[in-house]
């Protein structure tokens, strides 16, 4: 007896994961659009004369300084990273995106995560021993306590189960890949899932630009803001680009310290799946190690393996110098991408609630960071 | 009164299925950016600590 296998009965074909990446004929123009516009504010070590940065040091040279301070360099701050957002939020939002950028303008994530794995080039061993410890005992306290803070205050002010769990994510983990990670598992429904990540995305573009003014008001070290930035800021994006934007230094420290929280999203995402679901959906299938398989950041490994060549010295100093230059040059592109996607009409679909749940619960969260800052400069384990 | 519970039960067991595809499809871009990044970032080191070795800088 034969048996005949029809269409229907055959299993359907899992897609390939590289059919999820839009190809080059589709992207070339937003690639193009991002790389043209991150060279008009000027890359750093490029000095060409006809730059959004040049600019902006004339006239702070020709204007009289206030305070003894230039205008825009000093008192602004107006570096390579403010520049690079603030063009591609004026891009967006006044002049306008043609639809075949946004394609190109995608791969602004895939440049973040080269620059975090090229970040590896500009640490040694000492940057571990010395930050190592105290990191990982603040980003452990962030996700899980930022995440109880999400759930008590959501189930204070009654917002839903899903609700919560999608901001407790959003805002304790990695912003918008958190949101939609933990969407399926908590049943979120679609409109929820937009609202939550419109909360993480303006919580964090008003952290961007607040939180390197407070620091420098309350002249916080830059591993203390690196850290701050790190542990404070909801999307990954966001964190490095609010860390260079206090300075390199304070990049370099958020960058190195983001890479603890990363890797404890699969835990953070079952942790607020158990806080803040009942007992009858919890009982559904969900497989676990399925879980930490699927949201384990992969390119740690790349950074991990960058990071080991360069404390084994395998690449003398002019070498690693040219490294940490280029990454700052993906880190362009990438803050350029950033301001590019930055739609400022996501504040309004954010809506009242839940800029209230979010913005407070979120500052809470950074009031509990500056803290936990306090106590560790205070027992001596920070600068 | 039934129709329009199994309406609203349809609809919403729809909803979910968009929001599953939505992750499903935003986990396979993550992945596949992941891979991306770690060519290029590895590609840019082996290539700027080849020239070096070349005398660049």
């Amino acid at each position: 007896m034969t048996t005949q296998i029809t269409y229907d009965q055959a299993p359907a074909r899992v897609p390939s994961v590289w059919s999820a990446l839009p190809g080059f004929r589709k992207s070339w123009p937003g690639l193009l659009a991002m790389a043209i516009l991150a060279l008009l504010c000027g890359l750093p070590g490029l000095n060409f004369l006809f730059t959004l940065d040049t600019l902006l040091h004339y006239i702070d040279a020709v204007l009289p300084p206030i305070y003894g301070k230039g205008f825009f360099t000093d008192l602004l701050h107006m570096n390579y990273v403010v520049n690079c957002l603030i063009v591609g939020i004026l891009v967006r939002n006044v002049i306008g995106v043609p639809k075949s950028w946004e394609p190109g303008l995608t791969y602004s994530g895939i440049f973040m995560n080269v620059g975090i794995i090229m970040l590896g080039s500009q640490y040694l061993l000492s940057d571990l021993v010395k930050l190592g410890a105290v990191s990982v005992v603040i980003m452990i306290f962030m996700v899980f306590g930022g995440a109880l803070i999400f759930t008590y205050m959501g189930r204070w002010l009654k917002m839903g189960d899903s609700m919560t769990a999608l901001l407790a994510a959003g805002f304790s983990m990695c912003g918008v890949s958190a949101c939609i990670a933990i969407s399926p598992m908590v049943r979120a429904k679609s409109e929820e899932v937009a609202y939550a990540i419109a909360v993480s995305v303006t919580f964090g573009f008003f952290c961007l630009f607040a939180l390197p003014f407070l620091g420098h008001l309350i002249h916080m070290t830059n591993d203390a803001f690196g850290l701050f930035s790190a542990a404070g800021v909801p999307n990954s994006n966001q964190v490095i680009a609010t860390g260079f934007n206090y300075s390199f230094e304070a990049g370099r420290v958020a960058g190195f310290t983001n890479i603890g929280r990363l890797v404890l999203i699969p835990a953070g995402v079952l942790f607020i799946y158990f806080m803040t679901l009942g007992k009858e959906i919890r009982s559904s299938s969900v497989s676990y190690w399925q879980i930490i398989r699927e949201k384990f950041p992969i390119f740690i490994i790349g950074f991990a393996i960058v990071w080991t060549l360069n404390c084994l010295k395998v690449w003398p100093l002019p070498a690693s110098e040219a490294m940490g230059r280029v990454m700052e040059w993906f880190f362009s592109l990438s803050f350029i991408g950033l301001g590019l996607l930055t739609k400022l009409s996501d504040l309004k679909k954010a809506g009242a609630k839940g800029v209230v749940v979010g913005y407070v619960a979120g500052s809470l969260r950074l009031g509990l960071c500056l803290l936990l800052l306090y106590i560790a400069t205070k027992m001596g384990v920070l600068n | 009164m039934a129709d329009v519970t199994n309406k609203s039960l349809d609809q919403s067991s729809e909803d979910l299925k968009k929001v599953e595809a939505a992750a499903d499809e935003k986990q396979r871009r993550h992945r596949v950016d992941e891979y991306i990044a770690m060519i290029i970032a590895l590609g840019a080191v082996a290539i700027l600590w080849c020239l070096q070795y070349l005398g660049f800088y």
